[in-house]
């Protein structure tokens, strides 16, 4: 049945799958898990439209016991796996759900083949806070600490909100802005939880409240948004001056740059002015 | 909240405890900046003068998460007057620190406030679904 319940499972698997790819090693299980996991976020955004077209409400709630923090990937591949056929009960006979289904099998079947080979215990969580790839001093990894906990949950709540906005798009303009910023806050939130997990630091970003949303006045929200995307940049210019390994720095100006961009695609926006709710 | 970091500091940014909202709270009440559009929501859930349960919700920063975790687990089974001198202390902790952590800090204690206040309404008849109190300092951190 497509309802807010069936939302909420998707929008954990959706999440179960990304948080998979970001915990495992092994390049090509990671990249295709990844892949899934965009077709996750599909389904999603597909049911999105189709509950708001129907006037059914739904919200970005997770279950209290929902976690992606397992001892061994093999642990984190079982949870994926009964959660798939939970949530496969749900479905009904549309043809929504009947491409969601017939994908998931597929998913399915991959998810049992990386089964058995994945005992040694997950480093994602171990909270060393290593950067592997470069040295790094206390302060340098305090200030990549902290940047990645605010990033991480800033680009979720970001695609949350893109999301939210884009099934109440009224022109093409909208739908193809909020596409490009839910794409671009994708590429940004792998990126900033790869860095976590190398750094034993993976988290799930805390669930949003409806209140972070539900946005009745869009220009003041639009506004807001150029402003965080300026504060975003000038996190990034910190970054890259205290962390003085030339790889992470200019990763950090590469970010700084693509926020430059954001800032246009709002302010294109901020020039329309039919929006609903 | 110390600068340097921690496994407590990194734990609560990890698993922030007492987050989101409660079932059937006694008392909701909100902090937020009608500037930034930062927010933090607090649930109480009290009996006889006890906290038996209490949460929290923001946009805010990963300070405000840490404080709200922090605060809600000192407080969660206390009574309210002891929840009261809490916030009296951690506003005195945080007035050391830097400005940015006295912003988030009041973020959470209006919304804490705001929660008392909208019990006290509740229990006098009043149908308020939540108590809102506008703050005017804002966390410079965002993302």
């Amino acid at each position: 049945m497509r309802d807010a319940e069936l939302f909420r499972h998707k929008h954990q698997f959706w999440l179960r799958l990304a948080y998979l790819s970001f915990s495992a090693d092994e390049p090509c299980v990671k990249n295709r898990l990844y892949e899934f996991s965009q077709i996750e976020f599909r389904h999603l955004k597909w049911l999105c439209e189709t509950l708001y077209a129907d006037g059914i409400p739904y919200d970005y709630h997770r279950d209290g016991a929902f976690g992606v923090e397992f001892h061994t990937f093999g642990d984190a591949l079982r949870a994926a796996v009964d959660e798939l056929g939970s949530l496969h009960e749900r479905y009904d006979d549309s043809v929504l759900c009947e491409r969601m289904r017939t994908d998931e099998r597929f998913i399915l079947s991959f998810l049992k083949e990386c089964q058995g080979t994945t005992a040694q215990p997950l480093r994602t969580f171990d909270r060393s806070r290593r950067w592997p790839d470069a040295s790094l001093n206390n302060e340098q990894t305090d200030a990549l600490t902290l940047f990645l906990f605010e990033e991480s949950y800033k680009e979720y709540e970001l695609i949350l909100i893109y999301l939210y906005r884009l099934a109440r798009a009224t022109t093409a303009a909208q739908s193809s802005s909020f596409t490009d910023l839910i794409e671009e806050s994708h590429f940004h939130l792998r990126s900033f939880s790869e860095m976590m997990a190398k750094m034993g630091i993976l988290a799930l970003p805390r669930e949003l409240h409806p209140r972070t949303y539900e946005i009745t006045d869009m220009e003041k929200f639009l506004r807001n948004g150029i402003v965080e995307e300026e504060n975003a940049k000038e996190e990034c210019r910190r970054l890259s001056s205290v962390i003085t390994d030339p790889k992470l720095s200019s990763f950090f100006e590469f970010i700084n740059f693509q926020e430059s961009y954001h800032i246009e695609i709002m302010k294109k926006l901020l020039e329309e002015r039919e929006w609903k709710n | 909240m110390e600068n340097t970091l921690n496994q407590e500091i990194i734990e609560h940014l990890m698993h922030p405890k007492n987050y989101g909202p409660l079932e059937n709270p006694t008392g909701v009440g909100v902090g937020h900046s009608e500037e930034s559009g930062e927010f933090v929501i607090f649930y109480l859930s009290c009996e006889a003068e006890t906290l038996n349960g209490v949460g929290y919700a923001t946009n805010g920063c990963h300070d405000t998460v840490v404080l709200g975790s922090m605060f809600t687990e000192m407080i969660k089974g206390e009574t309210l007057s002891y929840a009261a001198a809490a916030a009296e202390k951690l506003r005195e902790k945080v007035a050391q620190g830097p400005a940015k952590q006295q912003a988030c800090a009041q973020m959470v204690l209006t919304a804490f406030e705001a929660a008392q206040i909208n019990q006290r309404h509740r229990h006098e008849g009043s149908d308020e679904e939540l108590h809102a109190i506008e703050i005017d300092m804002k966390c410079e951190v965002e993302g």
